[in-house]
């Protein structure tokens, strides 16, 4: 099984680094982006992405336009909102529009490596049951 | 919508005319009583005036006609001496001149009747013999007045005097005209009787002088009932719409009936009683209404300082409520600001721990140990500021705002369970006593888990060193639903008591408490409209009461999450 291709938005550029090294011990392709335009333009080049951590407050396109966009253009994309400040009803409007879940920074290593895990798998089952539905209608095709 | 303005002043119109002829109603109404004891009072005067007048004039009269008597005795008695010289009688009775009336004439009659001499106007010889009255005289012994129609049917006053001469009886006759009486009798003084008359034993007029405005036959009979009872009959009389006092009195020895009429309208004319009254009553009431007025504006005074220091009391907490918004504001900022730093850090601090875990060949060393726990610390650090942050947003916005129907018991009792291993650490017991009747209202449940925890931490702490009692206490009533929340710890001193809802401001040593518990709780209870008050004794413990506003009827329930 490839490893879980996780794309990080945030624009604050030493969390991102940090945050890429500390994720990339852990057995995560790491993808970045510093703003939502440039997160879209990523997934664009790269629409194997798994997992997004989507920083909610940023400048130009923020975190929720941009998990709007995201989940309009690639459905199966999975999306955990991170929020630095008192926007928590932002975050759970996100959850609201489809965001797998939300952490609060600073997060826990762990919390977040576990929830970005929970992410992938759910994702990959989602994709598994598109593929066996279609697996199935080709079948029944065949049948005709 | 030009029609409203018109309108409101159209109302307004109506009302300052009601209110204004409702002022005036108290003004009209001691007026008229003004008016009316005016009148009872003048009436009352007017009444013994009258009667007064009345007596003094039936007075005059008897007075006048026994001074005539008296003078007609002494004549008589002149005239008797000389009896049979008739030159000297003719010259005593004719040279009689009486007292303010005028006697018309004197008769000498003898008992027989025929007239002995005469002078004046008298009747003739002839018609004193055929008129059996004028003849009258001889069975009586003392002297007497009659009234007989003499000389042309003119009414005539005749008084007699019995002379005795020798063996001889004669009789001396004046005679007066009723018209000459009357006019002779005035009162001096107050004022005169609208009419007065001079009746006979039937009422029939002998004399009069005034006008007549009454009935005949009103006073007709009155004179009868006078004569008859021989004493005074009083009477009130209205007559083409004025009132009349009249009396009849008698006079003369039961001969004659002295008839007077008084005018209440002539005794009122120049008093002017409505006019008196309504300056009376309006001097009055303005007096009054300045004394009312300045007693309700002093009274009102007091009212409006003590209005104003309520007002300042509620720009206080205007004031207060400013300087917690602002200071929500600028928490919000903060955490803001300082999470995304403090996140790198501990990101940071994470990384190096991550790294520090590949150096196999240090491990176990002294200064492995130490970079580890140092950067425990970072992280942990990290965490704190995390926390303080948190609750600097918590107390900024809500952290879960998710209104839903809370059973504050319910909450109470879950609050008690978690603290209850700190508690039976502390040596604290915790007693509750909730009200069943308590409603749920609708909140956000973590808000108000916080504000229930913060007091119970806070009770708990204060009553960590010597154990004690917290009794959580729950009552609905009219004012609303109270939580009280009573320990038995150190208590609050008094100069502390109105600092501790300020943000920030805390007694615990640093690094335990943020200061921000209570303010965060105030905030809370104040949004729902409620109110935490503290009473504390320092040394014997303090209470904490929520009062929260009752629920409006239920709304059914809310439902936010989708």
């Amino acid at each position: 099984m490839s490893l879980a291709k996780v794309l990080l938005v945030d624009d604050e550029v030493p969390f991102v680094e940090t945050m890429v090294k500390r994720l990339s011990r852990r057995d995560f392709d790491l993808l970045t982006a510093y703003s939502g335009q440039e997160a879209l333009e990523v997934m664009e080049k790269e629409p194997r992405v798994d997992v997004v951590i989507l920083d909610v407050k940023m400048p130009g396109m923020d975190g929720i336009e941009t998990l709007k966009e995201i989940k309009y253009r690639y459905p199966l994309v999975e999306v955990i909102m991170l929020t630095a400040h008192a926007t928590v009803e932002t975050a759970i409007d996100g959850m609201k529009l489809g965001a797998f879940d939300y952490l609060m920074k600073p997060a826990e290593m762990d919390q977040l490596v576990d929830k970005v895990k929970r992410a992938e798998n759910i994702k990959r089952h989602k994709e598994d049951r598109i593929a066996e539905a279609q697996a199935m209608d080709i079948y029944h095709r065949r049948g005709d | 919508m030009k029609n409203i303005p018109s309108s409101l002043f159209g109302t307004t119109g109506k009302f300052f005319s009601l209110i204004l002829g409702l002022s005036l109603v108290p003004v009209l109404i001691t007026c008229v009583f003004l008016y009316y004891y005016d009148y009872l009072e003048t009436k009352n005067r007017y009444d013994t005036l009258a009667k007064q007048n009345a007596y003094f004039q039936a007075q005059n009269l008897n007075d006048l006609l026994s001074k005539i008597r008296t003078d007609l005795q002494l004549v008589a008695d002149v005239a008797e001496t000389r009896i049979h010289d008739l030159e000297f009688i003719k010259q005593v009775i004719g040279g009689y001149a009486g007292p303010q009336v005028t006697v018309s004439g004197m008769a000498v009659v003898t008992a027989r009747g025929e007239v002995f001499t005469r002078t004046g106007q008298t009747p003739t010889a002839e018609s004193i013999a055929r008129d059996m009255e004028l003849r009258e005289g001889t069975r009586r012994k003392e002297s007497y007045a009659f009234l007989s129609r003499v000389n042309g049917n003119q009414w005539n006053m005749v008084m007699v005097q019995r002379m005795v001469a020798d063996s001889d009886t004669k009789f001396l006759k004046a005679f007066i005209p009723i018209e000459n009486i009357l006019p002779v009798i005035s009162l001096p003084g107050a004022f005169l009787a609208r009419w007065s008359a001079l009746m006979d034993h039937e009422g029939q007029v002998l004399s009069l002088s005034g006008t007549w405005s009454i009935d005949e036959k009103l006073y007709q009979d009155y004179a009868v009932q006078s004569f008859e009872r021989e004493r005074m009959v009083q009477a009130g009389i209205r007559d083409n719409g004025q009132s009349f006092q009249l009396f009849m009195i008698p006079v003369a020895q039961k001969l004659m009936v002295l008839g007077l009429a008084f005018d209440f309208h002539d005794f009122t004319t120049n008093r002017q009683p409505l006019g008196k009254a309504v300056i009376l009553s309006v001097v009055g009431w303005t007096v009054i209404l300045m004394l009312v007025s300045f007693y309700i504006a002093r009274k009102g005074s007091g009212y409006l300082s003590r209005r104003e220091v309520r007002l300042q009391a509620m720009n206080e907490q205007v004031v207060e409520a400013g300087k917690m918004a602002s200071i929500g504001e600028l928490a919000s900022g903060i955490a803001h600001e300082i999470n995304n730093p403090v996140a790198i850090m501990v990101e940071e601090a994470g990384w190096m721990q991550d790294l520090l875990e590949d150096e196999t060949e240090l491990a176990g060393t002294k200064n492995f140990e130490e970079l580890s726990r140092s950067l425990r610390q970072i992280r942990q650090q990290g965490r704190r500021c995390k926390d303080i942050t948190y609750k600097l947003l918590s107390f900024a916005r809500k952290s879960d705002s998710r209104v839903q129907d809370v059973d504050l018991n319910a909450l109470a009792l879950e609050i008690s369970a978690i603290s209850e291993k700190r508690a039976k650490y502390a040596g604290v017991k915790i007693n509750m006593d909730l009200d069943p009747t308590v409603p749920s209202i609708q909140t956000s449940a973590t808000e108000m888990q916080q504000v229930f925890l913060n007091i119970v931490n806070n009770a708990l702490d204060a009553m960590e060193k010597k154990g004690g009692e917290l009794n959580i206490s729950s009552k609905k009533d009219h004012e609303g639903i109270h939580f009280w929340f009573s320990d038995t710890g150190d208590g609050i001193p008094k100069a502390n008591l109105n600092k501790i809802f300020d943000p920030f401001f805390t007694t615990k040593p640093v690094g335990k408490g943020t200061g921000l518990g209570l303010s965060i709780c105030y905030a809370i209870i104040q949004n729902l409209g409620g109110k935490i008050i503290v009473t504390s004794q320092p040394g014997q413990g303090t209470t904490f009461h929520i009062q929260l506003p009752c629920p409006q009827k239920h709304v059914g329930i809310k439902t936010e999450s989708g």
